[in-house]
């Protein structure tokens, strides 16, 4: 299947260049000097890491276990980690090398379009970290209906009558099939009034829709 | 294993198992038929849905959602030229130009009809092959499962993404994520870095939920377009249905492809993209008019969908059989079994046959129902491809933090987003992340299985594995040739392309 976003190429060309996500270039065309500075970012991290790793794994076992099994299994718990660490070590140098021998000249830097496609990445992370910390403050209903409309109204909802029915809808429809039909429980929030507040909409709508 | 088969129809009883599997197909349509929006996104963020639910039911839903997706790829394919999903590239090919020849009708209804019988005979296989396999399968031991993930993992690294090496890397970076937490044979903890939470290790749905849905959440904002696709989609120039003489007419080809889908499906790593590819260029060079190829041929339509559609039923036979996912989807099926009790692998069979049964049976009968679900939903199925993302996107978000809620552990969302934003850098630098989570998942099965057999080996682990071990010799040796060839292939390439030039 192919991975996530990388569809791959694209031939009848009938649409827009954005509607596909294209990260998996085609191995014919040169990737950008932006792209190898990346690979060499990432090559850099996972060389380091686990090299780090490896050579630190005695010390990264907490507990020693078992020394029964050990001794009857004549392997200890670092010993497969830090086989494979040092082999990531090893992989990631190579990948390093690679990448850093096909690092274009400079004055090939990108484009305003990209900085503006990773300027919407960028607000797009900050929306889902905000998101993460305010679960568990304002619960799952209220933080939801708060990424929801910050969310539409950045990828372009300006009707605010729009925005309010989305962001208000989809949490308590989540809610309610989750929580009521699936029994997967949400957060709450710890302020009292947010919580009677869900609870009650909830117990609403169970007497209006589940009656039976 | 007979009487498990029979055993396995009265589990089958059951109206729920139906419902689920009609809006997994539903869902799954809906989901891979948006351009940049896959199958194993709304299989990820749904999982833990399958878990609230009976495995009976909520594997067949799960089923459902793939099957469903890899067909919606194809609508989107065939309208506008945009693949839905990877497996649905080779669609574009004769789908758009089809289209403009007033032809758009006929072209979906070969492609849904080309994904059922492909689908639907490929299951029929493995349904047929399964059982001896897995008795096969009770005869090997530790050293010949350790071999074969090895050997498997090799193949997946090599062959995903854009290069054998950063597959490496995503293995061995799975790999490492899955030795976080307790050690289960020795039960020291390890690389915990003093972090309570981790010391049962990184659970499995934030992670799948941060590698497959995040990424896809944040390559989707990266554009401003309001929508997925600019076209509109009028259905009503759509033109006229698919003749039976047409569908007859192109049988062959459909037969052809799922041969080639289902033989590609059973090896681990290669998948539906280079199983619809194939199929596309061995319709085109078996057909007597190569050259209508591209220019809007029905067969160029019907081959890769029935290939792409095959390799569905064959990848369950290494998950259910020996426990090794093949792909992102299967990896993901392999957790959707281990929450509901079930650990895949050659004892599975004998421990709750009747089950194994009743759900191969099943996803036979998914595509009977899908047939006609999406015969008359293709004109639905269409119009949402115009959904604005400023509705679809938060949504998916939303029901991605409601599936990692779903383990009960707020903590798990801060797993999610670290593994998620990271898991979008890496596919920025061209990383296929399938091998993360595939070793990520086989992690404690390689571990273990190395266990034992340095027991059996009594210290002797070379001549053990190489010389006491014939099977396990014979994968250890193919991957290990494998590497080597994979190693030197650049260097020879490039020492070749020299002397070439030099010569001129």
């Amino acid at each position: 299947m192919g991975a996530g976003i990388a569809s791959g190429p694209r031939s009848c060309g009938i649409s827009s260049e954005e509607n596909v996500p294209a990260e998996n270039s085609s191995p014919i065309t040169q990737p950008s000097r932006a792209a190898v500075i990346l690979e060499i970012c990432v090559g850099v991290v996972f060389t380091a890491a686990a090299g780090y790793i490896a050579l630190a794994m005695p010390g990264l076992v907490r507990q020693e276990g078992m020394q029964e099994a050990q001794t009857f299994l004549h392997l200890s718990p670092v010993f497969f980690p830090q086989l494979s660490f040092a082999l990531t070590c090893l992989i990631s140098a190579l990948f390093l090398v690679q990448a850093a021998r096909r690092l274009p000249p400079a004055g090939r830097a990108a484009g305003g379009t990209a900085k503006e496609k990773y300027w919407n990445v960028a607000i797009m992370c900050v929306l889902i970290i905000v998101y993460g910390l305010l679960l568990p403050l304002l619960g799952f209903g209220f933080a939801t209906l708060l990424a929801l409309g910050v969310t539409s109204y950045a990828l372009g909802t300006r009707s605010w009558w729009q925005l309010a029915a989305y962001s208000i809808v989809t949490p308590v429809i989540i809610r309610f099939i989750f929580e009521r039909v699936l029994y997967i429980s949400l957060p709450l929030s710890p302020i009292e009034f947010l919580t009677n507040f869900e609870q009650g909409l909830m117990k609403f709508l169970v007497v209006l829709f589940m009656r039976g | 294993m007979f009487e498990a088969f029979l055993e396995g129809f009265a589990l089958l009883l059951r109206v729920d198992i139906y419902v689920y599997i009609s809006f997994g197909l539903i869902i799954g349509v809906f989901v891979g038929a948006m351009p940049g929006l896959t199958t194993t996104l709304a299989v990820a963020v749904l999982l833990p849905i399958s878990f609230k639910l009976e495995p009976m039911v909520g594997i067949p839903f799960l089923i459902g959602v793939t099957k469903g997706g890899i067909y919606g790829g194809s609508i989107s394919a065939i309208l506008v030229g945009i693949p839905g999903t990877g497996a649905s590239i080779a669609t574009t090919f004769d789908g758009p130009p089809l289209t403009r020849m007033g032809k758009a009708r006929k072209a979906l209804e070969m492609a849904l009809y080309a994904s059922v019988t492909g689908d639907l005979l490929s299951d029929l296989l493995t349904l047929a092959m399964i059982g001896p396999i897995a008795i096969i399968a009770l005869l090997i031991g530790p050293p010949e499962v350790f071999a074969i993930i090895i050997f498997s993992l090799v193949l997946i690294s090599s062959v995903s993404g854009e290069s054998g090496i950063k597959g490496g890397i995503a293995a061995f970076l799975g790999l490492g994520l899955g030795f976080i937490g307790t050690d289960a044979t020795t039960g020291a903890t390890r690389l915990t870095f003093g972090l309570q939470a981790l010391n049962s290790g990184i659970p499995l749905i934030p992670l799948i939920i941060g590698v497959f849905a995040i990424p896809e959440i944040l390559a989707a904002v990266e554009s401003k377009a309001a929508r997925f696709i600019d076209e509109h989609v009028d259905m009503n120039k759509a033109g006229e249905h698919l003749l039976w003489s047409e569908f007859r007419a192109s049988l062959r080809t459909i037969l052809r492809s799922t041969v080639i889908g289902s033989g590609i499906g059973m090896v681990p790593g290669v998948g539906q993209v280079v199983a619809a590819f194939v199929g596309y260029s061995a319709a085109k060079r078996a057909s007597k008019h190569p050259e209508t190829f591209g220019k809007g041929e029905l067969d160029g339509i019907a081959a890769p969908e029935a290939a792409n559609n095959a390799v569905n039923g064959p990848t369950l036979v290494p998950l259910l059989t020996l426990g090794i996912p093949g792909d992102n989807v299967t990896a993901i099926l392999l957790g959707a079994f281990i929450a509901n009790g079930l650990r895949p692998g050659p004892q599975i069979f004998q421990e709750q046959g009747p089950l194994m049964y009743a759900l191969l049976v099943s996803f036979i009968i998914a595509n009977v129902i899908f047939l006609v679900l999406a015969y008359f939903l293709i004109k639905p199925f269409a119009r949402a491809m115009e959904m604005k993302k400023a509705y679809l996107i938060p949504a998916i978000l939303a029901l991605a933090f409601v599936g990692t809620l779903s383990t009960g552990d707020i903590s798990d969302v801060g797993i999610m987003i670290v593994v998620g934003i990271c898991s979008y850098i890496l596919r920025k630098a061209g990383f296929d992340l399938a091998p993360l989570v595939i070793a990520f998942v086989l992690a404690e099965t390689i571990e273990y299985t190395l266990s034992q057999s340095m027991i059996y080996a009594h210290g002797t682990p070379f001549h053990y594995f190489f010389a006491e071990r014939p099977i396990a010799s014979v994968f250890l040796t193919v991957a290990l040739t494998w590497i080597a060839w994979l190693s030197v292939r650049p260097w020879l390439r490039r020492t070749t392309a020299g002397r070439m030039r030099s010569e001129r």
